[in-house]
């Protein structure tokens, strides 16, 4: 046991010794949960090849990132949705949002006789979200999936408890579906959900883990999350009348048929283009313009810049995010070179 | 055998003393002067006050929460509860051994001997240590474990090792609260035995319940007794002798006698 | 009789009771505790316990620079607050004369009854926003807030439960009312003191809340207190809710870590606690 305890504590004086001499640089960010992996894959990566520089992000959520960002604790933010006017104004000073990843939402069920790839058209899920539809033997559900016995099951909706960037996209998507939605609920992080059977659930592991145990359950994750831990997803029509599944391919069609987006036009929900899947969209990373450390800042400029390039994309990609489109890469570096240092 | 300072006659009396426990009238105008290098002894039934008296006389009743005191304490025509008057040197003069031992239990048994000696260092420490410690007959006992805890000790040991303890910082009053109701007949009369040795040198006021005792050890005895209202009073004082066998109060015949009947 | 055998019959009733509650408590949290080891066990190796911690997609990886986090922000938390609290609980249990002391007390059971988060967010609009920089030392400063009225309270009842004689018997000596306590009365206490102390530091290991916005986590070593800084509890947390296998496992391994530690702590403070009364007088 004493043997142990010296070789531990050996070790652990070694350990501590030898561990890389901090960084000269060291940048921190927070925010957004969806950019974690993404962000911090990217940035070991970073520091392994410019070990001067050491990024720390943690995923707080992208409320809190925004609200570190405005406090200054951090040198970025990372948000799923674009700071609004409002957050801007409260931010102070230039305020620069460059899209940084891109990413789906899946529609995800649990039906113990279907395994994958139950089809929806978009109205079908708007209005089972608005609590329209609540038998899975619905005779509009049933025309669109012949050849499979759908079950007489009543749906339970599962959707995110937190305020979440996923909610806002898919509250978007049904923003533009449905008129009654748009009008009723709206888009938000979070919203008042009008289905009698919702079910709220924190995080994709909580919206995941209410589908799974819930025999007739609907409900929204995101594409990595989805794909990472093998989650039934439904097939959607899109607007050319193709069924596409939520995948890599299909994401990155839709943001290809929307090149030019801004941090006032961003969303890409049910853009159009072929084989584009309808419910998407962006990550963005916030900085002051006008940062008072430029060395910092020269230091941050060039972490963005990579992170948007092609290297760190190829990163993403391999992390089951979608890469940015080149249109949409030259738009970020545009807003990074507005940096003023 | 004694080795300690040479004596000093301090006079010490109560006037009109009165004392409180928050509402509680416990001591109601007790005046008394005690006799210096005598043995006076406190008598009474229990809640009669003889107690409370005597934590007056150091000082030591003001600290319980509410506690107060009206009247004086004349020590060597001083009132020790005049606003001059610093208590810590007070109790310096005036000595306390407890009702049960109360040995300091993380200190060795040298350490709680010299516990209350501030200025004394290095060798002048050890020998007052061993001054102390013989002086209550404790030195052959334990001189080959003064590193030792004192709670290893038996009863009657603790309880001189107590008295080793006031007696170090050499005062010239030893206060004694029922020093024996804790401990064998056999410890008893050690410490009996040992007030009777120090009364030559000291000024000891004593507060017992057992009758006998007052009669071997004091050569001045008083007896109080609680009024209807509780609170207690001096009935009489007088020579021991002639307390026992010539009571000048009904009430400390009656008392004396019921005790003895 | 009838009556005494009702009574026999309501009394057996209770019993049987109570004892099945008793049993479903322990069995609540044995089967807890062996989930986290099953769970945890797997994440457990070499690595783990002394590398810094790999990002998605890279082999290995561990949750060493959490450990030395969790002990240098626990430890200055411990440094900030036992002083204050153990001389609460002096003041309180030796000179609680009337309303002052009556009000210390009170306001520290509030203070016990706040949630983490608050206290977190306290010690954000103190220590965090107004540097503009996360720290270790402002998620000390938070632990040493939550640890107070734990330690105000346990060693409140510590110094009280020495014997008042004892404190007499000093004072009589001629020493002042500071030096006894602090030389005579305290050393008497300080099993139970200690003992107090360590159930609180087991109180705050496992916390996340009050880092969120304090510590706020790093991936590097970081010796400074002045930094950000990874704690376990903090990574326990962010492990959890990836979507990755991996972290969830090494999420597992982290939470297998601070509930032995914290066994261990409250297994410590047991043997203390039997140790004083074994030596008690």
């Amino acid at each position: 046991m004493i043997d142990f305890i010296k070789r531990a504590s050996v070790v652990a004086l070694v350990a501590l010794l030898s561990a890389p001499a901090l960084a000269a640089t060291q940048l921190t960010g927070a925010g957004s949960t969806f950019d974690n992996p993404f962000f911090s894959r990217a940035f070991y990566q970073y520091n392994q090849m410019h070990p001067d520089v050491a990024v720390n992000y943690q995923s707080i959520g992208s409320g809190g990132g925004i609200q570190q960002f405005t406090a200054k604790t951090v040198d970025f933010g990372a948000t799923d949705v674009p700071m609004n006017a409002d957050e801007l104004n409260r931010a102070g000073g230039n305020v620069l949002q460059i899209p940084v990843a891109l990413g789906g939402v899946a529609v995800s069920y649990n039906l113990p006789s279907i395994h994958s790839g139950v089809r929806l058209t978009r109205d079908l899920v708007a209005n089972i979200f608005l609590g329209r539809v609540t038998k899975w033997n619905n005779p509009q559900i049933a025309r669109l999936n012949r050849g499979t016995k759908l079950p007489d099951l009543s749906i339970v909706v599962a959707h995110r408890s937190d305020g979440s960037g996923t909610t806002y996209i898919f509250s978007d998507f049904l923003s533009h579906i449905s008129p009654e939605w748009k009008s009723k609920v709206g888009t938000g992080k979070s919203v008042q959900w009008p289905a009698s059977s919702s079910v709220g659930g924190k995080g994709n592991e909580g919206v995941a883990g209410i589908v799974r145990n819930t025999p007739g359950a609907i409900g929204y994750v995101e594409l990595a999350y989805a794909i990472e831990n093998h989650i039934d997803t439904a097939a959607l029509l899109d607007q050319a009348g193709d069924w596409v599944n939520c995948s890599k391919p299909t994401v990155a069609a839709a943001a290809a048929s929307k090149p030019n987006i801004t941090a006032q036009d961003f969303s890409i929900v049910d853009a159009g283009g072929r084989r584009a899947y309808p419910i998407a969209g962006y990550s963005w990373a916030v900085v002051y313009r006008d940062p008072s450390d430029k060395n910092r800042a020269r230091v941050l400029r060039d972490v963005l810049s990579w992170l948007v390039g092609g290297q760190a994309q190829g990163i993403a990609s391999s992390l089951n995010y979608v890469p940015l489109p080149a249109s949409v890469q030259r738009t970020a570096i545009s807003v990074i070179r507005q940096m003023s240092v | 055998m004694i080795e300690l300072a040479t004596p000093t006659r301090a006079s010490l009396e109560s006037r009109e003393l009165n004392a409180y426990y928050g509402d509680h009238h416990a001591l109601a105008d007790v005046t008394l002067a005690f006799r210096p290098l005598a043995v006076t002894a406190l008598i009474g039934p229990s809640g009669c006050g003889k107690t409370t008296f005597l934590r007056t006389l150091n000082r030591i009743h003001e600290i319980a929460s509410g506690a107060r005191v009206t009247g004086q304490v004349l020590l060597d025509e001083e009132n020790v509860y005049d606003p001059s008057v610093d208590p810590i040197a007070l109790r310096r003069r005036v000595g306390m051994v407890f009702q049960r031992p109360n040995p300091f239990p993380t200190l060795s048994i040298a350490d709680n001997v010299s516990s209350g000696l501030t200025k004394l260092r290095g060798e002048k420490r050890q020998e007052a240590v061993e001054r102390a410690l013989r002086a209550v007959g404790l030195w052959d006992e334990v001189s080959d474990r003064l590193r030792s805890s004192p709670l290893a000790l038996s009863g009657g040991q603790q309880q001189r090792l107590c008295m080793a303890r006031a007696l170090a910082v050499e005062p010239e009053v030893l206060l004694m609260d029922e020093p024996t109701s804790a401990l064998d007949p056999i410890s008893s009369a050690n410490i009996e035995e040992l007030i009777r040795r120090l009364s030559d040198r000291y000024t000891i006021v004593i507060v017992t319940h057992n009758m006998q005792q007052a009669a071997r050890v004091s050569d001045f005895t008083a007896f109080m007794l609680a009024d209807e209202s509780g609170s207690g009073r001096l009935i009489e004082s007088n020579e021991t002798n002639q307390i026992f066998f010539h009571p000048q109060d009904r009430r400390t015949e009656d008392y004396i006698s019921g005790r003895f009947g | 009789m009838k009556s005494y055998r009702s009574r026999r019959i309501a009394d057996a009733v209770g019993v049987t009771w109570s004892f099945l509650c008793a049993f479903l408590a322990a069995a609540v949290l044995l089967i807890i505790l062996g989930y986290i080891v099953v769970k945890g066990a797997a994440a457990i190796n070499w690595q783990f316990l002394t590398q810094l911690p790999h990002p998605v997609g890279i082999e290995g990886g561990g949750v060493a620079n959490g450990i030395v986090g969790s002990i240098i922000t626990v430890g200055i938390a411990v440094l900030i607050a036992s002083p204050i609290g153990i001389m609460t609980g002096l003041y309180l249990a030796l000179f609680s004369r009337g309303g002052f002391a009556s009000t210390v007390r009170f306001l520290s059971d509030v203070l016990s009854g706040i949630p983490s988060i608050t206290i977190g967010l306290f010690a954000y609009a103190l220590l965090v926003a107004p540097f503009k920089h996360f720290s270790a030392l402002s998620a000390s400063f938070a632990f040493a807030v939550l640890m107070l009225p734990l330690l105000v309270r346990t060693s409140e009842e510590a110094i009280r439960s020495v014997p008042r004689a004892i404190l007499e018997g000093a004072l009589a000596l001629g020493m002042t009312t500071f030096r006894s306590t602090l030389r005579i009365v305290l050393p008497v206490a300080w099993p139970s003191i200690v003992t107090g102390l360590l159930l609180a530091i087991a109180r705050v290991a496992g916390e996340t809340a009050p880092l969120l916005f304090t510590a706020f986590g790093s991936p590097f070593w970081e010796l400074n207190p002045t930094n950000p800084m990874a704690v376990l509890s903090l990574q326990v947390f962010t492990y959890a809710i990836s979507p990755y296998r991996s972290q969830n496992v090494q999420s597992w391994g982290a939470a297998l870590l601070l509930v032995v530690a914290v066994l261990a702590l409250n297994l410590l403070a047991r043997v203390l606690l039997r140790t004083r009364i074994r030596a008690a007088p």
